[in-house]
């Protein structure tokens, strides 16, 4: 599972503005940069880089006049399964789509498995599988054409993908809808046939993006099943949500995003400091309290 | 790595079929639009051997013209393949080479470029030895491959022109020229083509000689006549010069992966003005005033929506060219030409759900009524339509002194809006033609999409125009008389006429969304 010191700190890093503080500001206080408090900060071991999964270094997105990230040193330990939590529009998705080779980054590097992902894109997404949070699918092939395809362009040996493909849909659920057209499934059944094809070449990184969205309770078990055992052979998993609780359930390492910003990162005891992740994601976040008199049109009035 | 692009697009193709509301007739659609093409190729071909003179400039002018074609017919009618569409092959491990090879194979795979392909076969039966023969389907191999490259190259580069909003604007201008031009073009040719002489050939395929597809005719009529240099010389550059397009293709296809364009937020989107409130402000019903804005908006700023608009505007000036003799004249009827704004005001309600695509069901279950929805849409496009029909005729007034005309010409362009945008109304809910929500606005859902589209625009164009007689004529022919009296008291029976036929047909087509909304949303979900 995952090891000890999975949160590296990248050589001579110095956090940068309003990035990677400790303790948590006060409800609806921005960070503005370190400051003294009653808890240590999370430690930041070192460790050597062939201990690196994923390293990304000065990571900076700009759309127009927003920065959508803003800088991000961060390093995740193999075997890990992080979390990147942050409210809506924090710049998780962005972030994760610049990791995966798939939005080009205004600065900064990525480097995942000893592979530039903006250098050597191919050989970067060789060793990773992706479920973005827009899942774009071929939705005229049916499931299990769609996984038989792209294990070809992958490659991989056809009777492997067959196998494989048969096995994973029997997994998650897929066995009696392998034929039926992907524009005929559900949003839940996308998620799960996105994750197939994510792990069908069995990648050493995989990055999902709100990968429980709209999915069922039981389907979102069963992901968290597969999901484990990837863990348990040695893989890596990164994955963004705003689901508090199930961040916490599942992974061993997290990282806190607001305004493009890391502002937290670490094993996820160290970052909660023995405290709900949701209590500290708030205080780190900061979230206006509902006035009193706030939406009062809502309640009705007693007749 | 090729044979399973070629593989997987067929698999999408015959998948396609298993929806058989709207995939049958694009796929006829597609044949009828296309398949005269193969026995005018084969016929025109057996007819050269007799006429030896012609042969060389005959096939400069047509496969230059061919390749011309493939390159600007796509942005028009706007649609190019993107059955196997890029942006969903982009977590894979594929060098942009793969992608481009794969891509262009996939492409070959579909209704037009099979037709185009056993067009260009005929040219076969001019071989009189094998040389020519390997010369021929040497040189057909690489005209193919360049017409694929020419369309998606084009569209790709307009995508990457009109990533803002001024590049949208302006690549939207820039290809109603190309229209007007084509369209003044084909109607000159039509022209001309009764008394085509072989020096008027000539003097064309001198010009289309310097273009690719140019090159490879000229190259292979060279090799008929036994001149091997130039047989080989010819296809070789046509083959340097599409490898080229292939590289630009690659780089442009990872620059349009890996970037994506700032979506603007709500606040933003709030924040948008549009033109002409104060026109909408009689319409009492929010959901209408709602669509109608939302309409507005998306014309404004999606490339897909502006080029629907460039698209239909080349058949409409076919179509007004003749009363280019009544203008150079200064007659004053000629403000009536006016009217043809109206037309092609309600010829840009085609399909109008299209774009919206799976975000159609928010519209429509969001709305107060599906009438609201309709009425919304086609009001939009009156909104932008009416005040350069004003402006045209008001020119033309100018230019020819018919001030008194002004009012006719109104009328009359407002019953060729309602007829036209009545007729469009139906056809836009009976017949939806996805259109792609992909980065490239002029890529097409399915194989044959685009020839479905060109197809139904000219079926529309015709009937509207038969429709829209009843109202217009009376006005047109008093006008014509000199009895421009009589033919202002008659405006009002023109604009009845084109009111009446706009409300039957958002009757008609809010019914079926009412009966059927479901199969409007699947025919509209993304299917690639």
């Amino acid at each position: 599972m995952a090891m000890a010191t999975p949160f590296l700190p990248p050589p001579s890093h110095q956090p940068a503005e309003g990035q990677a503080t400790w303790p948590p500001p006060p409800p609806g206080q921005r960070v503005d940069g370190p400051t003294p408090g009653p808890l240590p900060p999370p430690p930041l071991p070192s460790a050597s880089p062939a201990e690196t999964s994923v390293s990304l270094r000065g990571l900076y997105k700009r759309f127009g006049s927003k920065v959508a990230v803003d800088g991000i040193d961060l390093d995740i330990a193999k075997g890990s399964f992080f979390g990147l939590v942050g409210p809506n529009g924090a710049g998780k998705s962005t972030t994760l789509s610049m990791i995966t080779g798939l939005l080009r980054p205004d600065g900064g590097s990525v480097a995942i498995a000893d592979a530039d992902v903006w250098a050597d894109p191919v050989a970067a997404k060789a060793v990773i599988g992706v479920l973005p949070e827009k899942l774009l699918l071929f939705e005229r092939l049916s499931g299990a054409e769609l996984l038989g395809y792209l294990g070809r362009i992958r490659r991989m040996d056809p009777a492997v993908v067959d196998s494989r493909a048969e096995e994973l849909l029997s997994v998650l659920g897929l066995s009696d809808a392998a034929g039926t057209l992907i524009a005929d499934y559900s949003q839940g059944m996308r998620k799960k046939i996105g994750l197939a094809a994510a792990l069908l070449h069995r990648p050493e990184v995989l990055f999902l993006d709100e990968p429980f969205e709209s999915v069922d309770p039981v389907s979102a078990r069963t992901i968290r099943t597969v999901l484990g055992r990837f863990t348990e052979a040695g893989a890596t998993i990164v994955f963004s949500s705003h689901v508090m609780a199930t961040v916490e359930d599942l992974c061993d390492h997290v990282g806190v995003m607001n305004l493009g910003r890391l502002i937290a990162a670490g094993p996820i005891e160290d970052v909660t400091g023995g405290q709900r992740l949701d209590d500290v994601f708030v205080s780190l976040i900061g979230a206006d309290e509902l006035g009193e008199g706030s939406l009062a049109w809502l309640r009705r009035s007693p007749d | 790595m090729v044979a399973t692009f070629a593989r997987l697009k067929l698999a999408i193709l015959v998948n396609n079929l298993r929806k058989p509301r709207t995939a049958i007739p694009l796929l006829i659609g597609a044949f009828l639009g296309f398949a005269g093409l193969v026995p005018l190729a084969w016929l025109g071909t057996a007819a050269l051997p007799g006429r030896p003179e012609w042969i060389q400039p005959m096939l400069v002018c047509a496969a230059a013209l061919l390749a011309i074609g493939w390159l600007l017919v796509p942005l028009v009618v706007g649609f190019t393949d993107g059955t196997v569409d890029p942006s969903r092959l982009a977590p894979l491990p594929l060098e942009r080479r793969e992608l481009v090879q794969g891509l262009l194979v996939s492409s070959m795979v579909g209704v037009m470029p099979v037709t185009t392909a056993l067009a260009l076969l005929s040219v076969l039966m001019l071989a009189s030895s094998i040389t020519s023969a390997v010369i021929i389907v040497a040189s057909i191999s690489i005209l193919a491959a360049l017409c694929v490259l020419l369309s998606q190259v084009g569209s790709a580069l307009l995508t990457g022109l009109a990533r803002g909003r001024v590049g949208r604007e302006a690549v939207a201008g820039i290809l109603s020229l190309i229209s007007i031009v084509v369209a003044v073009s084909a109607q000159v040719a039509a022209g001309s083509g009764r008394t085509l002489s072989l020096q008027q050939v000539e003097t064309a395929a001198g010009l289309l000689r310097w273009t690719p597809g140019g090159w490879l005719g000229w190259g292979v009529a060279r090799g008929l006549e036994g001149e091997l240099l130039p047989a080989l010389v010819a296809p070789l550059a046509a083959g340097l010069f599409t490898i080229a397009l292939a590289w630009l293709w690659g780089v442009l296809l990872d620059r349009s992966l890996t970037t994506a364009e700032h979506r603007r937020s709500d606040a933003d989107h709030d924040r948008s003005r549009w033109p002409g409130p104060g026109v909408l402000r009689p319409i009492r019903n929010a959901g209408t005033r709602a669509a109608a804005r939302r309409a507005i908006w998306t014309n404004r700023r999606d490339l897909r929506a502006l080029m629907a608009l460039a698209g239909q505007l080349p058949i409409v000036i076919a179509l007004a060219l003749p009363t280019l003799g009544a203008l150079a004249r200064r007659d004053p009827t000629a403000v009536l030409a006016a009217g043809f704004v109206g037309f092609y005001g309600g010829m840009t309600n085609a399909n109008l759900f299209g774009i919206d695509g799976a975000g159609t069901w928010l519209d429509l279950t969001a709305a107060p009524s599906m009438r609201s929805v309709v009425w919304g849409k086609t009001i939009a496009n009156l909104v932008m339509v009416g005040p350069l029909t004003v402006l045209v005729a008001v020119a033309l007034a100018a230019w020819t002194g018919g001030w008194v005309l002004v009012v006719p010409a109104l009328a009359v362009a407002f019953a060729a809006y309602g007829t036209t945008t009545g007729l469009q109304a139906v056809a836009s809910v009976r017949l939806p033609i996805p259109v792609a929500a992909t980065p490239n606005p002029w890529s097409g859902t399915s194989s044959g999409a685009g020839c479905a589209a060109g197809l139904m625009v000219v079926v529309v164009m015709a009937s509207s125009a038969l429709l829209s007689l009843p109202g217009l004529l009376p006005v047109l022919i008093f006008a014509g008389r000199g009895d421009l009296l009589l033919s202002i008291l008659l405006t009002p029976w023109a604009v009845g006429w084109g009111l009446l036929a706009w409300i039957l047909g958002v009757r008609r087509a809010a019914r079926n969304l009412d009966r059927d909304i479901a199969s409007l949303c699947t025919s509209l979900a993304p299917r690639i």
